[in-house]
Parts: C-alpha cells; sequence; structure tokens
C-alpha cells in the first residue's frame, strides 16, 4: 500500500504552511512533543520496572499501572498530533527515511501491544493472578518497543 | 478473552517483538559504525 499520496498532501496543506512558516509556533509544538515523551518515558519505565521488581515494590502493581496508563494514553494523544504537525514540515523527507519508518512500524506495534494485550491483562484480572513469567515478559516487551520506538526518532535527526 | 489466552499472547508477541528487536539493532549497530568510520577513519 502506497502513502506517498498523504505526505504529499500533508506537505502542502494548511498544516505545513504553518509549521514551515513561523519557527516559534514549531518550537512550542515541538516542547509539547518533548513534554509527551518524557510523560510516556516515564510511564513506561515506572510500570514496567515496577513489573520487574526493580521500583516501588512498597506500592501493590496494580495502583502504579492504573495511574501510569492514563498518563500513557495522555502521553500518546499529545505525541500523536504534536507529532503530525511536526511531521507536516518535512513530510516528503521522512516518507524516504528509513528511520522514520521504523518508528511507525514500532508505534504501530506499541499501540497494538497496550491496548490489545497489556491493557486489557493488567486492568481486568488480579495481578497475583497473572502468571509471574507473563508479567515480566510483558514488561521486557513495552520496555524493548518503546526503547526503540524513541531511539529510532532520535535516529531521523541523524540520517 | 480470557486470562490464559492474554497470557499467551502476551509471550507470541513478545517473542515476535523481541526476534524483530534483535534483527534491527544489529543492522542498526552497523549502520552507526558506518557512520562512524565515515566520519572519524
Amino acid at each position: 500500500m502506497d502513502v506517498f499520496w498523504f505526505f504529499d498532501w500533508l506537505d502542502t496543506s494548511l498544516l505545513a504552511d504553518i509549521s514551515k512558516a513561523y519557527g516559534g509556533v514549531f518550537a512550542v509544538v515541538q516542547m509539547f512533543h518533548l513534554l509527551g515523551l518524557a510523560l510516556m518515558g516515564g510511564s513506561v519505565l515506572l510500570s514496567d520496572l515496577r513489573f520487574l521488581g526493580v521500583v516501588m515494590t512498597d506500592v501493590p502493581s496494580k495502583v502504579v499501572f492504573d495511574n501510569t496508563q492514563k498518563l500513557f494514553t495522555l502521553a500518546l494523544v499529545v505525541l500523536v498530533l504534536s507529532g503530525i504537525f511536526m511531521a507536516s514540515a518535512v513530510a516528503l523527507k521522512l516518507y524516504y527515511n528509513e528511520a522514520f519508518w521504523a518508528k511507525m512500524a514500532g508505534l504501530g506495534l506499541g499501540i497494538l501491544f497496550v491496548y490489545l494485550i497489556r491493557k486489557p491483562l493488567f486492568t481486568r484480572f488480579d495481578h497475583d493472578s497473572i502468571s509471574p513469567a507473563a508479567v515480566k515478559v510483558a514488561a521486557l516487551c513495552s520496555l524493548t518497543i518503546w526503547f526503540t520506538v524513541a531511539a529510532s526518532g532520535r535516529w531521523i535527526g541523524f540520517s | 478473552m480470557s486470562r490464559q489466552t492474554l497470557e499467551r499472547m502476551t509471550y507470541a508477541f513478545a517473542t515476535g517483538v523481541f526476534l524483530l528487536a534483535t534483527w534491527y539493532w544489529v543492522r542498526q549497530w552497523n549502520s552507526m559504525m558506518e557512520l562512524l568510520e565515515a566520519a572519524y577513519g
């Protein structure tokens, strides 16, 4: 499936006009993108390291998960919205950028994992009833996905 | 979905992710080395 038409449209859209013409607006949106990254990174690290028994072991994992999951969703919305705006400034360049597609693939996998598996598993069931191995594998899988997404995002700047 | 189903899905999904990530990071490592070599010889 070729999605070039979308990047071509984005490159000439009103969003692109604004992001290319007003550096100040771009910088403010970028600031929200970075805040979203911090929020998402924080919520992922906190919940996954709790599942691995590294941090906050005196707090029930259910409490940590429920609180960080809300922040994760908020961060994801902020990141996607600000990301689309930032991408509009360099839409055609991104289309040909391998690191960008690695990031998008990771993001897609991450969203599928979180909302199809991780959230239902840890929201619907008592954490003590879940196999400890499954809890740890889920945490490692989540850390792997989001670290790769973040690193690929950074790599866009180098390629 | 039952707990057992979600646990099995976790294992299957994670296996795929770990394999993909290993392939990707080996590839990235090679790219990084090439960049460093080009920059510093």
